[in-house]
């Protein structure tokens, strides 16, 4: 937390329960369902100054991965637009996804990209690297979900056929 | 970071709980003797209570299960429900972060005949977690249960044969500042049970560890402590009640490299005013998707002529509702150059569950 945000003084615990209407709307966007301990609520971390001001959030995320679970988080600034990601815990015998030429990849990504958010690796991907994708694309959909309570755009549906990859 | 994974390493739901101590029978006597350490913790409950406000709050819950069966060749064939048992963990908040955290750990064990109540303590936490206090019944900052547990794992716990406390009631100062944790206990040094007196004979406990890096792949951490340890009945199989005058220290280090997981923790104990070595080691590594090969190796030094050893090799495999886990365990013990064996099969059945409210 401190690496993704150097200048916040706390943090703050925020817990948001799922409706089943938006837990179906968020999975048919991620296209994929949320994983079992994840279905009732969502958790995220608001980042606060010395005046108690939020500055940004923190999600942490857990994803399967081959060999057990994925651990990571991420920061996204006011802008929504992520500012860092770090693998936290694994234990995947493909390596290419905890490199920083991947994970940087990510940086940027805001929650228009996430209907469309596709795996940076692409081709050459691993179950890791597709993993994290997928686990960022659900992270940033819930927040718009239920934090910011913004319906899915039809735009974003086209842009998830035509599908898109971060820088 | 490191604010972050020490709060992953508090809700990390493969974090098993811990075995501790407080019988069903002894319910009665604790209470009476509990009042001058409840008062106080009562009384910092309900002052942190006043200090935050309710409004913002988050609720962890984990429950879990542990059946076995077993065979011996010195007990023969036996099967139970080791353990049933959970956590509750309620996260407050102010307009500044998260400010109050109380946390509750409790056990059924050993085919329901005895309670043990493991922690319940109230926790003020610091800024980003740079130092948090904690006073009840609180976790004692020592070696690699800073951050794991053998409780819940088939081969016997390092910790049955130096009797090292898992928890006891006090006050506990730990926080994470950049790669550095830490953790001071100052407790009762009664343990889990049999509080007779306030304040009591008085333990400190601590540990230093770093973690360099940011996926936290190697930890290392020097614990010690000092003063009077009763380890009557402080966890399964501690043995008989002693008031044991210890001074004690570890290293240890956890090292998560890809597929495997490799624990020790190494160091010495002098009580009597003789020092005795200890030993542990234990690897996990996912050799397959859904199947995990476990092993573990102890060494312990009672008296000069007194030194006993196990050795476990098995298997984890997860399926969709539990887990399954079994291995064979050889125990050797060596008491005055008389040699003692036992040969020890085991299958467990484990479900944990974690929910947040």
């Amino acid at each position: 937390m401190t690496r993704l945000f150097p200048d916040a003084k706390d943090y703050r615990t925020v817990t948001v329960p799922i409706p089943a209407d938006v837990l179906a709307r968020i999975e048919k966007r991620a296209g994929a369902a949320l994983l079992p301990g994840q279905r009732e609520q969502y958790q995220y971390f608001e980042m606060l100054d010395k005046d108690g001001k939020v500055i940004g959030h923190v999600q942490a995320m857990t994803q399967k991965g081959e060999f057990g679970a994925i651990e990571f988080v991420f920061g996204t600034d006011l802008q929504h637009r992520i500012n860092g990601l770090y693998i936290q815990r694994q234990r995947e015998r493909d390596r290419g996804f905890r490199e920083e030429s991947f994970l940087t990849k990510f940086h940027g990504v805001t929650l228009s990209d996430a209907d469309s958010l596709r795996d940076p690796a692409g081709d050459a991907g691993s179950i890791g690297t597709r993993a994290v994708t997928l686990g960022v694309r659900k992270a940033l959909i819930e927040f718009d979900e239920l934090v910011l309570k913004k319906p899915a755009q039809p735009k974003a549906a086209a842009a998830s056929e035509a599908g898109a990859t971060p820088k | 970071m490191k604010t972050a994974r020490w709060w992953v390493s508090q809700n990390n739901p493969d974090r098993n709980l811990a075995s501790g101590a407080l019988g069903t029978q002894d319910l009665d006597p604790l209470i009476q003797r509990w009042r001058p350490t409840g008062l106080i913790w009562i009384g910092l409950t309900l002052l942190a209570f006043a200090l935050v406000s309710p409004a913002s709050a988050s609720l962890f819950v984990a429950l879990e299960g542990d059946a076995r069966g077993t065979y011996s060749e010195s007990g023969g064939a036996d099967a139970e429900v080791a353990s049933v048992g959970g956590s509750l963990r309620k996260v407050f908040a102010d307009r500044y972060g998260d400010r109050l955290i109380l946390y509750v750990q409790a056990e059924s064990a050993a085919d329901f005949s005895e309670a043990w109540l493991h922690q319940a303590y109230a926790e003020w936490k610091g800024p980003m977690g740079l130092w948090n206090v904690a006073a009840g019944r609180v976790p004692l900052p020592w070696g690699l249960r800073t951050a794991w547990s053998p409780d819940r794992l088939p081969y016997s716990s390092p910790y049955e044969w130096t009797r090292t406390p898992e928890s006891d009631n006090g006050v506990l100062l730990r926080g994470t500042a950049d790669m550095w944790d830490y953790g001071l206990a100052l407790t009762q040094g009664y343990g889990m049970k049999g509080t007779r007196d306030f304040p009591g004979p008085g333990n400190l406990t601590g540990r230093l560890g770093i973690t360099p890096g940011v996926e936290g792949d190697f930890t290392f951490g020097l614990s010690f402590a000092t003063g009077t340890a009763y380890t009557h009945g402080d966890g399964h199989g501690m043995g008989e009640a002693m008031e044991e005058e210890r001074t004690a220290a570890a290293l240890d280090c956890t090292w998560n490299a890809g597929r495997g997981t490799y624990r020790f923790e190494g160091g010495a104990r002098r009580d009597e005013e003789r020092w005795h070595g200890t030993l542990f080691g234990a690897a996990d590594y996912a050799l397959l998707p859904k199947l995990t090969l476990q092993a573990a190796g102890q060494l312990y030094e009672h008296a000069a002529s007194h030194i006993f050893g196990r050795v476990y090799g098995g298997v984890s495999i997860p399926l969709p509702w539990f887990t399954i886990r079994g291995g064979y365990e050889y125990e050797r013990a060596e008491r005055e150059k008389e040699e003692h064996a036992d040969h020890r099969f085991v299958v467990q059945l484990y479900r944990l569950l974690s929910i947040v409210r």
